[in-house]
């Protein structure tokens, strides 16, 4: 009876779901570039469309001697949610930059946006752009589902710490180099490297 | 016969209780808000929770907030510690700021701004360094250009530079509120 239903029959042990690592490091080449352009500017402004993080900070304060602002746009789709995540975002980005900017660090913030949220962002970006600006960011490659937040920590100029966390799983928005080159309107791609975590790493410089 | 003989005591100053602390008994002044410690080196003042300013603060002795305060802050030649009970609704300025608590506003120091991981600031940053600890809340801009070129330890005064405070023999402070010692 017991064999007829199976009971008492030892169920197959599922392997268990392979744990991804809290934290992991990338080694960046396009970040030196990065630095090296925003290096002979007097005090330029810098806005970082990912969260305050101290190390970034202090290295950022160090070497370039910039003025800092902080997008954190993960945490406004995130709180706006909705409809209202276009118009909440650019709200938002108008409040924060108020005037012209040097430099951008967009580190997967384009991977949460739907594509023309992250349109509209990238127009703005655009305009704020001051020639010869630049725009360092990752961008993902392979379509699929995003679950992770990953929040990038500067270790050096040739390395970044990617702390990872959980979030609600959202559709990842996959932009192609030539879609970035579009949407940044008289930006160049200067760098665009395929990383093995199928991130692209890619630098524009407004003209 | 188990009783000693004590010896007696030399009478002690008169001293106001540690526990209440000197700033306090300054809140229900609203009409005029300005409120000068007496100048003291290496001093602490304390604000206590349940202590809430609304005004002008501006002293020359370090100073721990606990309570909340709303409008201006001014300690340009001290450290200024926001504690993990304070709100501050104020602008501030000094010399240094340590922030565990919440503050709404924007904060400049000529040295330095630290935020600790239950900190939170909404507002505008600047000093010539900052340190944010991983799980604080920043939302805001940080202006760090006076760091460049190894200045970071000397920092040129930017808040205090700008007006410097008033010597105290030029301009003699009012009578004190109180003063904790």
């Amino acid at each position: 009876m017991a064999g007829l239903f199976g009971w008492g029959a030892k169920r197959p042990v599922e392997p268990p779901a392979p744990e991804r690592p809290l934290e992991t490091t990338v080694a960046t080449v396009v970040l030196q570039r990065f630095l090296t352009a925003l290096a002979p500017r007097q005090a330029p402004v810098l806005l970082d469309l990912g969260p305050a993080v101290g190390a970034n900070v202090s290295f950022l304060g160090e070497q370039l001697a910039c003025k800092l602002l902080i997008g954190d746009l993960f945490h406004e789709v995130r709180d706006a949610g909705g409809d209202g995540v276009r118009t909440s975002l650019v709200a938002r980005l108008e409040r924060t930059v108020t005037g012209q900017i040097d430099a951008v660090l967009c580190w997967d913030a384009f991977d949460y946006l739907d594509r023309p949220t992250a349109q509209a962002v990238a127009e703005f970006l655009a305009a704020r752009l001051r020639p010869g600006g630049v725009v360092h960011g990752y961008f993902a490659t392979a379509p699929g589902t995003v679950d992770q937040y990953t929040r990038y920590v500067i270790q050096s100029p040739t390395s970044l710490q990617c702390r990872h966390e959980s979030i609600a799983p959202r559709k990842r928005c996959v932009l192609s180099t030539r879609d970035l080159a579009a949407m940044f309107t008289g930006a160049k791609v200067m760098e665009s490297v395929l990383l093995k975590s199928q991130r692209r790493e890619i630098l524009l410089r407004k003209g | 016969m188990w009783k000693r003989e004590e010896a007696p005591r030399p009478p002690q100053p008169v001293a106001p209780p540690a526990s209440s602390p000197v700033v306090a008994q300054a809140i229900p002044v609203p009409s005029t808000p300005r409120v000068e410690p007496v100048q003291q080196e290496k001093s602490n003042v304390n604000i206590g929770k349940s202590v809430i300013i609304k005004g002008e603060l501006s002293g020359s002795e370090d100073l721990t907030i606990e309570g909340q305060v709303e409008g201006k802050i001014e300690l340009r030649q001290n450290v200024l510690t926001i504690g993990p009970n304070a709100k501050i609704k104020a602008q501030v300025l000094a010399r240094a700021v340590v922030v565990e608590g919440s503050v709404q506003g924007n904060i400049a120091t000529s040295e330095k701004i630290e935020i600790r991981d239950k900190g939170s600031v909404e507002g505008d940053l600047s000093s010539p360094r900052v340190a944010i600890a991983d799980g604080a809340h920043f939302r805001g801009s940080i202006d760090m250009q006076q760091a460049k070129g190894g200045e970071k330890g000397e920092a040129k005064p930017a808040v205090a530079a700008a007006s410097p405070a008033p010597a105290p023999a030029a301009t003699p402070a009012p009578a004190p509120v109180g003063v904790a010692r």
